[in-house]
Order: structure tokens, then C-alpha cells, then sequence
């Protein structure tokens, strides 16, 4: 997957919140809450719109794509475990947790995640309304097919995307609960061959965006 | 006697092929890649003349996206009398996922477990009886590349028995059986009569929304209903109808295999040895690497000992023509055969020696799986130019020849992709144009023929890629299919199915030269001694009347000549006749011809005149194939018209830029 940048984190942070709080996210809504203007609001929803995380009705509200659910709830996971840590481990308040949170969010690696989550289960099984373990599994676990490491092997959770593409992936064997492994990189980086079963294949990353996976910890 | 109508079916790599040709004794192609077969074959059973085998395209399920798989579906809506379906028994879980939607179907199906060898490695057992109890079909274990197997397949079919029909119902189980039976009974209610499906059939494709199905029952006022189902249940369900099919099939196929598979107790944990190969093969350094050595292995070794066998050919060919001088005394008959026939086919034949090493080669490539990873690591490359991997094939197959390229491109599942494949395909220097190349090379280039015909080659590929870009961007704007590629495990092809296979290539070619090229070239022999009396090939001849007409527009790219003239447009039969006209033409064949042009040519009119014959119109039989294929007027007209300003536009300037800078 193109590597989503930091005003496309925000704007589907934004979505989410918005759908959470009002029920719908319009671009007028979204614009304010970002300090962005409306026609560069509109370009970056594009630009979501063709990585297919968001839909737009015309003149309808902004809605979250299933995908885009999964990248917005990645992000929410991540401020959120960030927040709390600053806050009550730090001791900061809420303002500095929050404003600081935002910006962390954008950066933080795999590894940090882990060991804050390592921190806080001593004496947290909550952050806000969430399970730790929930927000572990999503942040470290839950993966796009593409993101898996040469070697890694995972389970398949869900496959999204559009009807043609969906179905022609299913139809070749990637079901859910199937375990797959990422076996090679072409050239460029692109596409990708993995073992499935009894037989190894080949999709582009954009097909591999959109099964959802779990990792399987090696034993 | 009564005949049936035995259709073959199965999985890309399955070995579909091998059991066609060992059923019919048919020399059919054999090959590794997802989608060799692409033709419906047809072939009597050895033995029994009245069953006849159609081999249908090579597909992993029934959703008529391709048009393999829609070539496939409506066959089987034609109702054979039985459906072989070949199955590699070492991938059965995929495999068996066309079996349930042929079984769906109501077909008569009789299961090849094929290449049980290797499955034989990777389980302890397979229960073909349990199998067969299952699923109520006859079940037959086979290794193709060893014919083992195969008497009992031949059985199986002679005495298929329609065993009382036992329709088979995939238990869907739950809330999604219920709305089925229901659809079901409705349609028995309403009389529903659609020949080819049964109720069954017909509800579990309206529900998958298969709109073929869903305009069949439009008549029966049953649309508004059935869309109202579907989108019950996909309420229910929360995911796409068609999708929680797929899953339910694959949830049996699971169920199933679990009674049918004994599993190894001991999971072996080694990497198979395809896995292995891979690893280096495909490695994204290494694998460009390795795959622009095999490329130039396949050049070097088709022209380096083609040559030795070439010159032989010559000789003994120069030895027919001075018998034929000398013991023929009817002058016109002499010319005949010395000047028609044994110059035009006689070079020909002289180049068969690198058609057939090159055909040999690429055939190998194919049948040991090596022509998909060729795919995989070109496709991002590829992409640049907007076209994807497997595109990559029919291009490898027009160095070849451009008729099965342009026949190769039905594997890509985009019209999209297809249709700019197929344009672009021309540009790729066929075999037909390398007695071309090599006629002009050994004229003017004699010291640098290596590096001069790799130029030539390049060049074919470079103005492709480009014009595939332009195309891309004026004529197909939506997105590229998805790229849902198999790698199948590495496989030694038998020699026998390569020597088939490169056999079957080098006859089409030889049937197109002995029959189409050789009247063309007694059409222009004729062309060329009348009116009767003139100088053989003079600019009084037929020929060079027309030549000297066209010739003009040809002063601008160097060779503003009748002979140049003629020999281009007799070229458009058959790009090897551009060889064959000039040897008519200038009275000589072989060595003579290339003293002949070496020194009434300058060697960059040789040089733009050869870039020309590189690009300009592509033969007649290319042409038909693209109307065929395109099934358009429109675009076969449009590929006369772009590759022929394209050619004159390279030479202008090959032409130009060179006389100013004093070549």
C-alpha cells in the first residue's frame, strides 16, 4: 500500500470521529475541524477516494470505506494508547497528552507501540472505552496482506474492495481463515508471491491491500 | 451410431493438455503457462471415433469473466454428453472448486485426478473411493506425463453410465438453504422453464446476481422479488452474496478433503525444490538478471547454430537450382523454377534452422513454468507502460510469430489490456522478418551482425512499449484487471511433449509458406516476366510499373526505388517474401543477392530499408487474426494505418539524421 501521509491519517481520523459524533461527515465539517480550506480539503478526499478508503454521494455525506474503517480505527488506536501513556504515566494533562498524541501518532513505529503496550498492561486492562488486548491486536496484529514482511505468515481475516476484484481473489483460494505466507517481492517492489496451500501465486499490492490479515506469532 | 460430445475441462496447469493429446493422439500444444489453450480443440477419442473430445480453455472457475471462462461456460450450458474435468491432485482444495460449480451445474462429470505422482509425495494417501462416494462421480488417478492412467480414463468414458440422476445439492446450509428452497419452489410454481439449468441452478445463480440468469427470469416477472432476496441476505450476512458463496463452497471442499486426504504425520518442514529455484529465480536482483541471460540464450543459441545448419541448406540448395539450369531447356520454365520457386521458398527454407531452435526454446520456456515468472517480474516493469505482466507473453511470443501472439492475448482479462496487447504486438520482430534482417545485415553490417540484429530487435520492443502508452492514454483509460497470477511448480516437460509442441509451431509455419507464400511468390514472378518479353523484373514488368509508382513516396526515406517499392508491398503477404521479391527482382538468391544489394545499395538506405520492413504493415495472416480477435474492421484498418506512418516516420528520420551526419 502507498504509505498513507499525515493529512491522510488525519482526514480519516476526522471521519471517524465525525460519524462517531454527528452520525455523517461532511466536507464542511471536516474542513473546520482541520483548518483546512474546502478545495484543498476536497483534493485530499480524492486522493482517499482512489486509494478506496473513503466514498462520496454527490453532495452527500463523506463515508468511510470498510478499508478506511481499518485505517481509521488504526489510528485511533494509536492516539489513544499514546494519550493515555503521556497522561497517566507521564503525568501530563490533558491538553499536552492530547495535542501531542496527534503528532506522535503520525511517526511511531511498530516497536514503540509494543513496548508502551507492554508498559500499561502492568496495571491497565482499558484505554478509554477499549480493551488493551483489542488495541494490541489491532495495532501489531491486524495487518493488509500487502504490509506482511518477507516470511511472515498470517491468517486471512476479511477480504474488502471492490465486487470484480473481491470475488476473482476468493475465487482463487484467499478465504477467510486460510493462512497465507509472503514468499518473494518482484522487481521494483511489486507485485508480490505467496504460498497458499498447496500452490504459490502472485498479486499486485494494490489487490493485497485489501485482504485484511492476522499475523501468526512463530512458534 | 450415437456420437457424444465429451467436453475436457480443468485449472491452468493441471495437465489438461497432456491427457487431450493422449486421448485424441492429437499432436495439440502442451504447455506450462495459465492459458495455453486457448482454441477449442476438438479430437476423436483413440478408438472410438464416436466420441468426440472438445478441449476447453484452461480456467479456475465458471464467473465468465474472461473470455476463456465465458467460451467455457456456454459450451457446458450446451449440455456434453460428459464433462472430463482434470484435476492436479497436489493443489486439490483450489481444483476442486470448478469440479462443485461443474457439479452445480448438473453436468455429467467424470474427475481425472492428474500428476497423483507428486500428490503421492505430499500425502499419505488420497481416498479416491471416498471421493468418489462423495460426490457420486467416477474417479480415475492419472499421471499424465506417463500415460499412466489413461486406459481407464478411456474406460470410464466408454462406459459412463447417466446413473440414476441424483441431483447434486451443495448443503448451504441455514438461512441461505432456506431462501434457495424457497426461490426453488417458486420457480416450480410459476412454471419457470429454462432450457440447460435446473431450479436448483437457477436459484443459486440469481442469488449471486449472475445477470445472464437474472435476464433469463425477467419474463417470469420474478426480478423484483429476487433482488429483494438478495438484499435480505446480504443484510444478513453482511458481505456480498456471490462472496459467501464462494466461502460455503470452499467450507465443503474443506469438509470433504478432510475425509479424503490422509495427511503425513510428520509435517515435513523443507522447502519443496520449485520453492528453492524460486528463491533465486525470482529474486529481485538476481531474477532480471537471469531473466535477460535466458532471453539472450535464446537468441544467441537460435542464430549461432541455426547458422551452421543454414549454410548447409544453401549449399544444397545453389547445387538444385545450377541441375535445374542446366537440364531445364524451356527458358520460361527455367526462370519458373529457378526465379519463382526455388528463390522464394528456397530462402525460406534456408531460415527454417532458427525458426525451429527458437520455437524449441520458447516452448521449453513455457512447459517448465519458467513463462509465468517471466510475468511476475516484468509486470511492475510492464505496468510503466501500461500494460501488465502477462502481457508479456504474447510480446516473448511474437518474436516467434504474431498470429498466435495476437491469439495468446485472450488470456488478459481486460478488454483493456487485451486490445492494446494485441495493437502493439506487430512491432515485435517476428521470425517471418529475420531472413530480413539477415539479408540486409550480411549486406551492409557483415562485422557487426550480432550487435546490429540485437539493435533491430530492441528497437521492435522499445516502439511497442511506447505505442502501448499511447494507446493506453487515447484509446483504453480505465484501470488494469486485477493480476491474479498462479506460479506453478517448476516441471521437466517430457521431450516428446516439447518436440510435439515446437512441431505444431514449425508445421503452422510451414503450412502458411508452402501454401499462401509460395503463391504469392509465383504471383510476383509472374507480375515480374509480364508483359511477356520484358527484361525479368524490369521497370517494364507489371511489378515495377506498380513499384515505380509508389516509389516517390519512398524518395524521403532513402529508397525511392521500384525494387525497394515492389518488395515492400509483396511484403505484406508474408514479411519473409520482402526477401524472396527482392531475390526475383535483382535474378539471384543467397551470397548472390547480398553482393547484389551490397553494392547497388548505400548502407544506410539497407539500414533504413530494413527498420522499415521492421515496423511497416504486418502480413495478411496477422491482419485476419487481429479482425478476428478485435472482431472489428476498425482496428485491423487502424493497425495498417499507424504501423505503416510509424515505420515511414522512423526511417525519415534514420534517413535523414544519417545523410547529415555523412553515414
Amino acid at each position: 500500500m502507498e504509505k498513507l501521509n499525515i493529512n491522510n491519517q488525519d482526514i480519516l481520523e476526522t471521519i471517524y470521529e465525525l460519524e462517531k459524533k454527528k452520525g455523517k461527515a461532511r466536507l464542511t465539517d471536516i474542513a473546520l475541524k482541520l483548518e483546512f480550506s474546502k478545495s484543498r480539503t476536497n483534493q485530499e478526499i480524492k486522493k482517499l477516494i482512489s486509494m478506496g478508503l473513503v466514498q462520496e454521494d454527490k453532495y452527500g455525506p463523506i463515508v468511510l470505506t470498510k478499508l478506511g474503517l481499518f485505517e481509521a480505527e488504526r489510528i485511533m488506536f494509536t492516539h489513544l494508547l499514546i494519550k493515555t501513556f503521556l497522561k497517566n504515566h507521564l503525568g501530563l494533562d490533558e491538553d499536552t497528552s492530547e495535542k501531542d498524541a496527534c503528532a506522535i501518532e503520525h511517526i511511531i513505529s511498530e516497536e514503540t507501540i509494543k513496548a508502551i503496550v507492554r508498559h500499561l498492561e502492568k496495571d491497565l486492562a482499558n484505554i478509554g472505552d477499549f480493551n488493551l488486548t483489542e488495541a494490541e491486536e489491532y495495532l501489531v496484529k491486524k495487518k493488509r496482506l500487502s504490509e506482511l514482511k518477507v516470511g511472515q505468515k498470517a491468517r486471512i481475516l476479511k477480504i474488502e474492495g471492490l465486487r470484480s476484484i473481491k470475488k476473482r481473489i476468493m475465487e482463487f483460494g484467499i478465504i477467510k481463515g486460510e493462512i497465507i505466507e509472503l514468499i518473494g517481492i518482484a522487481p521494483f517492489g511489486d507485485p508480490l508471491s505467496f504460498k497458499l496451500n498447496d500452490f504459490n501465486l502472485s498479486l499486485r499490492i494494490k489487490e493485497a491491500d485489501n485482504v485484511i490479515v492476522e499475523l501468526i506469532e512463530e512458534v | 451410431m450415437l456420437r457424444h460430445e465429451i467436453a475436457l475441462i480443468g485449472n491452468p496447469n493441471s495437465g489438461k493438455t497432456t491427457i487431450f493429446n493422449i486421448l485424441t493422439g492429437s499432436n495439440a500444444k502442451v504447455g506450462n503457462w495459465p492459458g495455453v489453450t486457448v482454441e477449442k480443440k476438438e479430437g476423436a477419442l483413440i478408438g472410438n471415433p464416436n466420441y468426440q473430445i472438445v478441449d476447453l480453455p484452461g480456467i479456475y472457475s465458471l464467473s465468465a469473466y474472461s473470455d476463456d471462462e465465458k467460451v467455457a461456460k456456454n459450451s457446458l450450458l450446451k449440455k456434453p454428453s460428459i464433462v472430463v474435468d482434470i484435476l492436479d491432485s497436489s493443489n486439490l482444495k483450489r481444483n476442486l472448486y470448478l469440479t462443485l460449480q461443474l457439479l452445480e451445474m448438473n453436468q455429467n462429470v467424470i474427475l481425472g485426478l492428474n500428476i497423483m505422482d507428486v500428490a503421492l509425495k505430499k500425502y499419505k494417501e488420497i481416498k479416491l473411493d471416498v471421493l468418489s462416494d462423495l460426490l457420486n462421480v467416477p474417479v480415475v488417478p492419472l499421471v499424465g506425463q506417463k500415460g499412466d492412467g489413461t486406459e481407464a480414463l478411456i474406460n470410464a468414458i466408454v462406459n459412463y453410465k447417466e446413473h440414476e440422476i441424483v441431483e447434486f445439492r451443495l448443503p448451504y446450509g441455514g438461512e441461505l438453504e432456506e431462501h434457495l428452497k424457497n426461490l426453488e419452489d417458486l420457480f416450480l410454481e410459476k412454471k419457470v422453464v429454462i432450457a440447460g439449468y435446473t431450479y436448483r441452478m437457477l436459484a443459486i445463480q440469481a442469488l449471486e446476481g449472475d445477470e445472464v440468469v437474472r435476464s433469463l427470469l425477467k419474463p417470469y416477472g420474478l426480478d423484483d422479488y429476487i433482488q429483494k432476496e438478495i438484499d435480505h441476505l446480504n443484510s444478513i450476512f453482511k458481505d456480498d452474496l456471490e462472496m459467501v458463496f464462494i466461502e460455503k463452497r470452499y467450507g465443503f471442499i474443506e469438509g470433504l478433503l478432510k475425509k479424503v486426504l490422509v495427511r503425513k504425520k510428520t509435517i515435513e518442514n523443507s522447502i519443496g525444490t520449485s520453492d528453492k529455484v524460486d528463491k533465486i529465480v525470482l529474486n529481485p536482483i538476481l531474477g532480471i538478471f537471469i531473466f535477460f541471460g535466458v532471453m539472450f540464450a535464446l537468441f544467441q543459441i537460435t542464430f549461432f547454430f541455426g547458422d551452421y545448419i543454414k549454410s548447409f541448406l544453401e549449399i544444397l540448395l545453389s547445387g538444385i537450382s545450377s541441375i535445374i539450369s542446366t537440364s531445364v531447356s524451356n527458358d520460361i520454365l527455367a526462370s519458373f523454377l529457378n526465379d519463382g520457386v526455388l528463390s522464394g521458398v528456397g530462402t525460406i527454407v534456408t531460415f527454417l534452422p532458427n525458426l525451429i531452435l527458437m520455437f524449441l526454446l520458447l516452448t521449453f520456456l513455457e512447459d517448465i513454468g519458467y513463462m509465468a515468472r517471466a510475468a511476475y517480474l516484468m509486470d511492475r516493469f510492464m505496468r510503466f507502460f501500461g500494460l501488465q505482466g502477462k502481457a508479456f507473453i504474447p510480446l516473448i511470443t511474437g518474436f516467434g510469430c504474431t498470429v498466435p501472439a495476437v491469439m495468446s492475448t485472450r488470456t488478459l482479462e481486460s478488454k483493456s489490456d487485451r486490445f492494446t496487447t494485441i495493437l502493439i504486438t506487430p512491432l515485435i520482430s517476428c521470425s517471418a522478418r529475420l531472413p530480413v534482417y539477415v539479408l540486409f545485415i550480411s549486406a551492409f553490417f557483415p562485422d557487426n551482425r550480432g550487435a546490429v540484429l540485437f539493435f533491430v530487435y530492441i528497437m521492435g520492443i522499445v516502439l511497442a512499449v511506447l505505442m502501448a502508452k499511447v494507446f493506453r492514454v487515447f484509446f483504453f483509460k480505465d484501470g488494469a484487471a486485477p493480476f491474479v497470477l498462479e506460479l506453478p511448480p517448476y516441471r521437466i516437460p517430457t521431450a516428446k511433449a516439447t518436440f510435439i509442441h515446437t512441431w505444431e509451431r514449425v508445421k503452422e509455419f510451414l503450412t502458411r509458406a508452402s501454401t499462401l507464400i509460395l503463391a504469392m511468390v509465383i504471383i510476383v514472378w509472374a507480375l515480374s516476366i509480364l508483359p511477356l518479353g520484358v527484361e525479368y523484373g524490369s521497370e517494364n514488368s507489371i511489378i515495377g510499373i506498380i513499384g515505380s509508382f509508389i516509389a516517390p513516396i519512398l524518395i524521403p526515406v532513402g529508397f525511392g526505388t521500384y525494387e525497394a517499392a515492389t518488395a515492400l508491398i509483396s511484403g505484406i503477404v508474408a514479411k519473409e517474401v520482402v526477401v524472396s521479391t527482392l531475390g526475383t527482382i535483382y535474378g539471384a538468391d543467397g551470397g548472390g543477392l547480398v553482393n547484389i544489394l551490397a553494392s547497388e545499395w548505400t548502407r544506410l538506405q539497407g539500414f533504413s530499408f530494413m527498420l522499415m520492413s521492421a515496423i511497416y504493415v504486418p502480413c495478411l495472416a496477422t491482419l485476419a487474426t487481429i479482425k478476428q480477435e478485435t472482431n472489428s474492421w476498425k482496428w485491423m484498418f487502424f493497425v495498417i494505418a499507424y504501423t505503416s506512418v510509424l515505420g515511414y516516420v522512423v526511417s525519415l528520420v534514420v534517413y535523414q539524421l544519417g545523410s547529415l551526419l555523412g553515414f
